[in-house]
């Protein structure tokens, strides 16, 4: 019971309302939340949940279940979803398994859909260039599929996870419309090479060394994800937004 | 009561079925290997496979409101002739047990032989084939799929049409630079939010340091399809 003079506890979550319910991590000890909090922690949990779910249901073929799942995620969520964050993932989660079910002009709307909520990070407009460009090419649409993973490389992601599938999509494309990887493209490949702590490759054109890069980089992490490379804790977590 | 999919399929597959009558005195023990006529004889599903096809019909039937229902399967097989994955492509039958069963029938079969003739008239280097991605995790798909002689099973008087079509797949180094698991795309954003909120909150220092184990964290999310919030629990929500 809180004392007339006692201040109410603020919600750690949101730092901002009072706390009032409680709520616990997994193995953690227990917390107050406001009211708001709690119901936007618990949603987060079920996106997970779901997001998981889906992928599985789609990979055993039960694609339209898949998807249903993620719609019905959607309608609850949407009066707590406000920055949209939910939905955003949903939509990258949509696309993958449109694309991987071979829908891909549904998937190609669906990448117009997730435009339409907008990106906040760097490495969302990533994801969804390669979607988009991913459907593209398989509609038949190779230059647009270009453009497309073009404008959001354009946009220089601060962690380059999973960069060597965009690389290489870079230089299929590129190759399919019969012409050479735009030289610009040498500073990403430059930029993957520094994150990732390896020596440029040796390759005589762009397209190679970035096959090369693609292929060194498959099982690793940037360096700046590394717990190795984190003891001392003096690095800043990369830049944030554009 | 001939849907549309029974329908068209027994019109397109004029060319003949495995034919495996199921229950009075024909049961999978000592049932012949099913013999193939008409024209389409080709790539068959192996006599092992169609029994235990027989058998998921048999224990599901009963369930059954109609008298005759197809599925439609496609299944991945590797040049060594292992199925990486089936999945139903269509399904009239609606029942959970049995299509899952199937599934997993199909799934444990082997089909040796079938992909290579696929592969010599695959086109070269099917560029970011995302059905290769999915459930086959990383192969390429290579090629034309082969039709398999259609499966007719007959079990407590319902009919049911099983087609399968096989698609060649090749595992290869390029496809897995090329596509990292769905499960790992998952689990990205998280590594990026634990980076941005790399401190302990206080109630976990004493156990795990000053510090969240990012990379660890992001381990344990791609081995096991789950954040491990107790070693590196996620930041609350900010206001906007
Ligand atoms: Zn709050």
């Amino acid at each position: 019971m809180q004392a007339p003079d006692e201040k109410p506890e603020i919600c750690w979550s949101c730092n901002e309302n009072e706390a009032t319910e409680p709520f616990a991590y997994p193995g953690a000890p227990l917390t107050l939340v406001c009211a708001r909090c709690l119901e936007w922690l618990s949603m987060r949990d079920e996106l997970e949940h779901v997001l998981g779910q889906s992928l599985e249901l789609a990979e055993r073929g039960h694609i339209d279940e898949a998807l249903e799942r993620l719609n019905a995620f959607l309608e609850k969520s949407r009066g707590c979803d406000h920055d949209r964050r939910f939905a955003r993932r949903v939509a990258h989660v949509r696309a993958m398994i449109l694309s991987d079910a071979g829908r891909y002009a549904e998937a190609e709307q669906a990448c117009k859909a997730w435009a339409q909520l907008g990106f906040t990070r760097v490495s969302e407009r990533w994801e969804h260039g390669f979607e988009t460009a991913l459907a593209l090419d398989a509609l038949g649409r190779p230059r647009e599929a270009l453009a497309a993973l073009e404008d959001a490389l354009g946009h220089r992601d601060p962690y380059l996870f999973s960069v060597g599938e965009k690389l290489v999509a870079l230089v299929e494309l590129s190759e399919k419309l019969g012409q050479p990887v735009d030289p610009k493209w040498q500073s990403l490949a430059e930029a993957v090479a520094e994150a990732y702590g390896i020596e440029m490759p040796a390759h005589e054109s762009l397209a190679e060394r970035m096959l090369a890069l693609a292929e060194m980089t498959r099982e690793m992490l940037p360096k700046c994800a590394r717990d190795s490379e984190n003891d001392d804790r003096t690095r800043k977590p990369p830049q944030l937004d554009e | 009561m001939a849907t549309r999919l029974t329908a068209s399929l027994g019109l397109a597959l004029g060319l003949g079925f495995v034919f495996t009558p199921f229950g009075c005195g024909s049961g999978p023990i000592g049932n012949p290997r099913p013999s193939h006529h008409g024209s389409g004889d080709g790539p068959s599903v192996p006599a092992a496979t169609v029994s235990e096809l027989e058998a998921c019909a048999e224990h599901g039937a009963g369930r059954l409101k109609g008298t005759h229902y197809a599925i439609i399967f496609d299944v991945d097989v590797m040049e060594s002739g292992e199925v990486r994955a089936a999945k139903i492509r269509e399904s009239e039958i609606g029942d959970r047990e049995i299509e899952t069963c199937m599934e997993h029938a199909l799934q444990a079969m082997s089909l040796p032989g079938v992909v290579t003739p696929l592969r010599s008239s695959a086109p070269e280097g099917v560029m970011l084939s995302p059905h290769a991605r999915g459930a086959m995790g990383n192969v390429v798909v290579l090629g034309p799929a082969v039709s398999l002689v259609p499966v007719l099973i007959v079990a407590a008087g319902v009919t049911i049409i099983v087609v399968v079509t096989a698609h060649a797949v090749e595992e290869t180094a390029e496809a897995i630079r090329r596509r990292p698991r769905k499960v790992e795309k998952l689990c990205y954003p998280l590594l990026e939010e634990c980076l941005e909120n790399p401190w302990q909150p206080e109630w976990n220092r004493r156990k795990f340091g000053n510090y969240k184990q990012c990379e660890a964290c992001f381990d344990h999310c791609v081995k096991k399809a789950v954040w491990p919030e107790d070693k590196c629990p996620r930041p609350g929500s900010r206001p906007k």
